[in-house]
């Protein structure tokens, strides 16, 4: 070969070794791959140029200082890649490891680094020669891929949920899922018949035919029902489905599966608890329901808070006109601007009404509305209670208790009239004293001079005796009133006993009746009606003067304490005692033995004691006569 | 001391007001007077003077004023009585005086 043609091959190789190697640093810049030559012989290494940069180092020609790429090298990680290629030179292992270098930047990367031993023929190594790759943003891929996935793990554990998938490339469970189902994750996803076998009894079928249709309509699901574990521990699970779908051909299935045993329980024990709530408020006759101000509405009515106002429970919200539209028009004109200060004022309320309700039918209702301040701006809650019942007993109580009155009246009229000749001697008695002192008066004066001083006492004791006959006046008065309802106060019964004894003396008198009062206990104040308490002692002393008005005696009013602390009064006489029969007779309305009786005076004692907390009867004394005792409550504390 | 002349009427009545205005009354026409609540009480009286007349009131507690009548006569008691009834007081008094 020619000169000139050996060099211009010469000149072309060195052109295609040029260009080859550009290509390769050009492919090492690419791939992040750098390669080194160590010569172990003179320990000298060469790098090429990417392997510089990979270190973070510009490149540069002739070998790099061994030193440097020692303490490049992560500390954490230098002895073990020493120490790495150390045994690759007494041994056939190649290296292979991952490591980190520290950039002079203080920026750490990690390489992957390969590298392989040259020996001569008697098997010394003389060179070592390998690759690194830059390996950190796969690494942090991969960290990050790993630490999205415990988060999904944890999450997915969190809550009682496991993703899985189907399609034709196989079958995937989530860790979670496996947990939720009580399978081993070893022994991989189980196939549809495994996870049939799993479904409850009783919901089995309906699983299975759902399959069928996904399958079918290639459409998703989300369904709850319930499992049993291999441990047959019972589970509720709900099960959410989407169909794949890539560009229009069906791929299969991505769901999840979500343990809410708990609360399907709550919900269930909801549901148990809301029809208790139900069944409970419908035979109280009470209703729950709450509103909003700001839209006007009820928006949540419970079933017998519609019954009770003739609404239909599925209507939903009520506007508030519907409600005011059942009140009665009279009880709307009262309760409506209640309502509204209420509601202005962001006050609880506590009305009566009357409804009309759909069917016609008028009820009383009483609405207890509590503002509710944590919740919605304007928010109540409350309850409607049926009190219609209630009420219609009222207004019976009220006509009784009117009755009961008219007849206490009557009564009172009547003793009134048995005892009119004695009233009359009570009264004109002080009358015919002041007469004759004003006639001793006028003669004082006539006197020549006049004596003033036994005028004035004469004038003085006109002043007494009028004043006396207008008490026995007063007293009489109130005891003729009509209709005044029951008074509770403080009486002291000591001062009606002085009142009924003074009032009576003279209807005994002439029927040689004594009166003694025997009233030991030094406080003998109650809680009661004056009125009705002067009308039972009149009662039962009229009674028992009557008892004796043919043989006269001894009428004797006495009093003790019980050890349940109610005052006994008990009123005896000695006369013709009480009917050998039935003792509690006397006692009846209409019952008399008297020729002029009403058959009242005994049954009225008895309502008035009994309607103070008291109650009344008779007992036959040892000798003669008898004895009609009465308790009140001592501290007065009775209901009626 | 009173003088001897003045004849003394009695007067039994158990309403206190009653017996505190017959007694002035007796009084202020210038006669003496006494007063008892009960019959009894003036049984019992010290026997000083012979009384010259006894009001006596119609009802009397426990006994009437017909009863105590009979009863002075039994103990021979011999005295002029007006009886009155709580209407007539004055006229009763008047008619005693006369």
């Amino acid at each position: 070969m020619a000169n000139e043609d050996v060099q211009k091959t010469l000149e072309e190789l060195s052109r295609d070794l040029q260009e080859s190697k550009a290509r390769l640093e050009e492919a090492q810049r690419i791939a992040q791959v750098g390669h080194y030559y160590w010569n172990l012989i003179e320990n000298r290494v060469i790098w090429s140029d990417e392997l510089y940069r990979i270190y973070g180092l510009s490149p540069q020609k002739g070998p790099i200082d061994m030193a440097i790429c020692r303490e490049m090298i992560h500390p954490e990680d230098r002895e073990f890649v020493f120490r790495t290629a150390e045994e690759a030179l007494h041994s056939e292992a190649r290296p292979d490891i991952e490591h980190r270098v520290v950039r002079p930047d203080g920026e750490a990367r990690t390489v992957h680094a390969l590298g392989t031993v040259k020996r001569d023929a008697s098997g010394r190594p003389y060179e070592m020669f390998g690759t690194v790759q830059d390996i950190t943003d796969r690494k942090r891929a991969e960290e990050t891929l790993q630490r999205t996935q415990v988060y999904l793990r944890e999450g997915q554990r969190l809550a009682h949920m496991g993703s899985w998938a189907f399609n034709d490339s196989g079958h995937y469970w989530a860790d979670e899922l496996y947990q939720i189902f009580g399978l081993n994750p070893e022994n991989g996803a189980p196939t549809i018949d495994q996870y049939l076998a799993l479904i409850h009894p009783q919901d089995r079928v309906s699983v299975s035919e759902m399959i069928q249709i996904m399958y079918q309509q290639h459409c998703g699901c989300d369904i709850t029902k319930r499992i049993v574990r291999p441990d047959g521990q019972m589970r509720y699970v709900r099960c959410v489905a989407n169909p794949v779908d890539e560009q229009g051909v069906f791929k299969g299935f991505l769901g999840t599966a979500m343990d809410v045993t708990e609360q399907e329980l709550l919900t269930q024990e909801l549901r148990r608890e809301r029809a208790y709530l139900t069944e409970a408020q419908s035979l109280a006759h009470i209703g729950s329901w709450a509103c909003n101000l700001v839209t006007r509405e009820i928006f949540h009515s419970s079933e017998e808070n519609a019954r009770l106002y003739g609404f239909d429970p599925s209507q939903g919200a009520i506007p508030f006109n519907c409600f005011y539209n059942t009140i009665l028009a009279e009880d709307e004109s009262v309760v409506r601007p209640k309502l509204e200060d209420a509601i202005r004022a962001g006050a609880d309320y506590d009305v009566e009404f009357r409804i009309r309700r759909t069917d016609g039918a008028i009820r009383f209702l009483r609405g207890i509305g509590h503002h509710n301040p944590s919740q919605e701006v304007g928010e109540y809650v409350g309850i409607t209670v049926d009190i219609t019942e209630r009420k219609r007993a009222e207004e019976e109580r009220e006509k009784l208790r009117q009755l009961e009155a008219d007849l206490a009246h009557i009564n009172r009229v009547n003793m009134m009239g048995e005892l009119a000749a004695a009233l009359a001697h009570e009264i004109k008695q002080p009358i015919a004293a002041s007469i004759t002192s004003a006639n001793a008066c006028l003669r004082w004066l006539a006197h020549d001079p006049p004596d003033l001083e036994r005028a004035r006492a004469a004038a003085a004791r006109i002043e007494q005796d009028g004043n006396r006959a207008a008490d026995v006046i007063n007293r009489l008065r109130s005891f003729y009133k009509k209709g005044s309802p029951p008074k509770r106060e403080m009486v002291d019964v000591k001062e009606i006993v002085r009142e009924m004894t003074a009032l009576l003396r003279t209807e005994a008198l002439p029927h040689s009746v004594r009166i003694h009062s025997e009233l030991h206990e030094e406080r003998l104040h109650v809680r009661a009606d004056r009125v009705q308490l002067q009308q039972v002692f009149m009662n039962l002393m009229l009674n028992a003067i009557e008892a004796m008005k043919d043989s006269g005696g001894e009428l004797r009013i006495s009093s003790r304490l019980s050890p349940d602390s109610h005052l006994i009064i008990s009123i005896s006489d000695t006369g013709v005692g009480l009917p050998a029969e039935d003792v509690e007779q006397i006692f009846d309305a209409f019952h008399t033995t008297k020729s002029q009786g009403t058959g009242m005076g005994l049954a009225i004692t008895r309502s008035i004691v009994e309607a103070h907390g008291g109650r009344v009867w008779a007992t036959a004394n040892p000798e003669t006569g008898a004895t009609f005792h009465f308790t009140l409550p001592a501290k007065g504390e009775a209901s009626a | 001391m009173k003088p001897a002349a003045v004849p003394t009427v009695f007067i039994i009545d158990d309403d206190r007001g009653m017996r505190q205005a017959i007694q002035d009354l007796v009084e202020s026409i210038g006669l003496h007077a006494e007063s008892f609540a009960t019959g009894e009480d003036f049984l019992k009286r010290k026997r000083t003077d012979e009384p010259s007349c006894l009001v006596l009131d119609v009802r009397l507690p426990q006994t009437s004023g017909l009863d105590f009548q009979r009863r002075l006569a039994e103990t021979g008691i011999q005295i002029p009585i007006i009886f009155i009834r709580r209407s007539n007081v004055c006229q009763g008094i008047e008619v005693g005086r006369s």
